[in-house]
């Protein structure tokens, strides 16, 4: 299980907080889902857990264990997929999973098994340099996977992909659930983090905002609406009423001509907006 | 230690990529054609000066010096021949010139009427090597143990560029692994480098096992020495220009080779110096100080390995922004 903290970052020490009093836990089998726009502080958080920056108010734990006092080889656990793919662009697909799968010391998984997963097998001798963006960014979610980790962290693993490959790599991520690992889930993408995470939390402006299961999250500030589309005067309209309001929707049911009639739920989107005033994307 | 050897590997065929490298090895064999081709077997200079030491009054020949040490301080240092008068005949004091050249002064002597004539060659390496050969150790020393120095930094800059650096980080292989197995890779690389230098230029003939020995462990002196230079800078255009001022100064014991006479202290200190100092042995003959040249390569490999991890951890395994 990873815990974070009461965790505060301060890049210039001047008390201007990226992020201020962040506190979560990831339990191993489960996938953290962490939303927010670009410099919400998501990136500094996830540098932090992977102890790419000093920890300087707060704790992160694995397994009881503080990030401050772990050794080199506790990075034999963990995978990281970062957003930018970081790749060496003068070596092939295969080479770059052979390269990082020579500095773990323990055992890792068949480089050109990996490359079947993320669909790259018939370019695994292909430089980089000739990959496009969506197969760097699956060579990237592959060589985070290389070492089984026990603790995975994926920042925007889907960004970019085609439909059918942003299926089959979250059925990938699933599986790093169901064999036990936790995993930390950055993302803009509220399909995403719906469709994946057990928990999620939304950071804005260095805070979070709201954190529980999306279920949850979307009893507490979502609404539930039906959607009717309707005839009248020779055209069709559409209305949204919410589905807790029965007497009204009662009451408009009975005096239209109804076409269509669709219940539909708040998504993440709204929420997000709902909870900081601001969209997501932006 | 599988690590180690696998990104070496790996680095190798990084290498191979790289423009850098390949400029490099062109400059290899330009070293080679000039030694080769360009450069004459025999030069001499046409300002020579004449000293005499004790010559009869009647010998007008050269200029008289103040004294035969001075003479000798004078012929070590270069473009002078010393004349040393005695009661059975001359004797000539040279820096090492060719045969051929001292047959022709032996010539004018006998012409003159001085007889006879005796030989002393103030620096014995020089003696029998032929003049276009007798900067092959500086090519070797200051081109082919350079590599590590130069390409490594090239590969660190490039993982700063592409941001592979970050995964680098995120992994289990700490800045000893990361240190030694670049290392290795030079070092192999320097050594086979100063190996094709030496055996297209001066040939089969030397003492190969001291010879490698000194390529292998120059080259990790300098890949290490390199690593830890390189590892605060972000791209190449600051590295490269700071760079060129810090393989200048480690330049400065081709003034000591070329004028032994010249060997102040500090020289010694530069790591270039015993390397150099032990090439020129090794190819040509003559006196290796042992003890200071292994002593020296040890001391200056320890230094450049705590350095270069403690840059590389510092400033290239550690420090990410976020």
């Amino acid at each position: 299980m990873i815990q974070v903290s009461h965790v505060f970052h301060d890049y210039e020490g001047k008390g201007k907080f990226a992020v201020s009093d962040i506190s979560f836990s990831v339990e191993g089998g489960s996938i953290f889902g962490f939303l927010g726009p670009s410099g919400a502080g998501k990136s500094t958080i996830q540098n932090i857990m992977t102890g790419l920056l000093p920890i300087q108010q707060g704790e992160v734990l694995y397994d009881g264990k503080s990030v401050r006092g772990l050794n080199t080889g506790f990075f034999n656990q963990i995978g990281v997929s970062f957003e930018q793919s970081n790749l060496y662009t003068s070596l092939t697909g295969l080479e770059n999973l052979k390269y990082y799968a020579a500095l773990f010391s323990v055992p890792t998984l068949s480089p050109m098994e990996l490359l079947e997963r993320v669909g790259l097998r018939e370019d695994a001798n292909k430089r980089i340099s000739h990959y496009s963006k969506g197969m760097k960014q699956r060579l990237t979610f592959a060589r985070a996977l290389i070492n089984r980790p026990k603790y995975l962290f994926l920042d925007e693993p889907t960004s970019g992909l085609d439909p059918k490959t942003a299926v089959r790599i979250r059925e990938l991520i699933l599986e790093q659930k169901q064999r036990g690992a936790a995993v930390f889930l950055t993302t803009h993408s509220m399909e995403l983090a719906d469709a994946l995470s057990d928990t999620v939390a939304f950071l804005y402006d260095g805070v979070i905002a709201a954190m529980d299961t999306p279920e949850a999250l979307k009893r507490v500030y979502g609404r539930r609406d039906v959607r009717i589309v309707y005839r009248e005067d020779g055209e069709e309209r559409e209305r949204v009423i919410p589905m807790d309001q029965r007497e009204e929707l009662t009451a408009f049911l009975a005096n239209v001509d109804v076409v269509k009639l669709h219940s539909q739920e708040a998504t993440l989107e709204e929420i997000f907006l709902r909870v900081t005033g601001k969209e997501l994307t932006t | 230690m599988n690590s180690i050897f696998s990104t070496c590997v790996q680095d190798g065929k990084r290498l191979l990529t790289n423009a850098l490298f390949w400029v490099l090895s062109a400059t290899l064999v330009l070293i080679v054609l000039v030694v080769d081709i360009a450069l004459p077997k025999e030069a001499v200079s046409a300002e020579m000066t004449t000293l005499t030491w004790n010559a009869p009054a009647e010998i007008t020949l050269g200029t008289p010096a103040q004294s035969e040490q001075a003479l000798r301080n004078a012929v070590q240092r270069g473009d002078t021949i010393g004349l040393v008068f005695q009661q059975d005949g001359v004797t000539i004091v040279h820096p090492g010139y060719s045969e051929k050249t001292l047959n022709a002064i032996m010539l004018e002597m006998t012409r003159a009427e001085i007889v006879p004539v005796s030989v002393e060659t103030l620096d014995a390496a020089a003696r029998e090597t032929p003049f276009h050969l007798r900067f092959t150790p500086v090519f070797i020393c200051f081109e082919a143990l350079m590599v590590g120095f130069i390409l490594g930094g090239a590969l660190m800059l490039a993982e700063k560029q592409d941001g592979t650096v970050r995964a680098l980080r995120v992994a289990p292989f700490g800045a000893a692994k990361y240190v030694l197995s670049k290392t290795l890779l030079f070092s192999l690389i320097g050594t086979v480098y100063a190996s094709l230098i030496c055996l297209l230029t001066v040939g089969v003939s030397i003492q190969w096992g001291l010879f490698l020995l000194l390529s292998f462990f120059g080259t990790a002196v300098f890949t290490m020495i390199g690593l830890a230079y390189t590892s605060p800078f972000r791209d190449m255009s600051g590295w490269f220009f700071s760079m060129v001022v810090l393989l200048s100064v480690n330049m400065l014991p081709v003034i000591s080779y070329a004028s032994p006479a010249f060997t102040p202290f500090w020289m010694r200190l530069i790591p270039s110096y015993p390397i150099l100092m032990a090439y020129r042995a090794t190819m040509f003959g003559g006196s290796i100080d042992g003890w200071y040249t292994a002593a020296s390569i040890l001391i200056w490999g320890a230094v450049s390995y705590l350095l270069a991890r403690r840059f590389v951890t510092k400033n290239h395994l550690k420090g990410a922004k976020a």
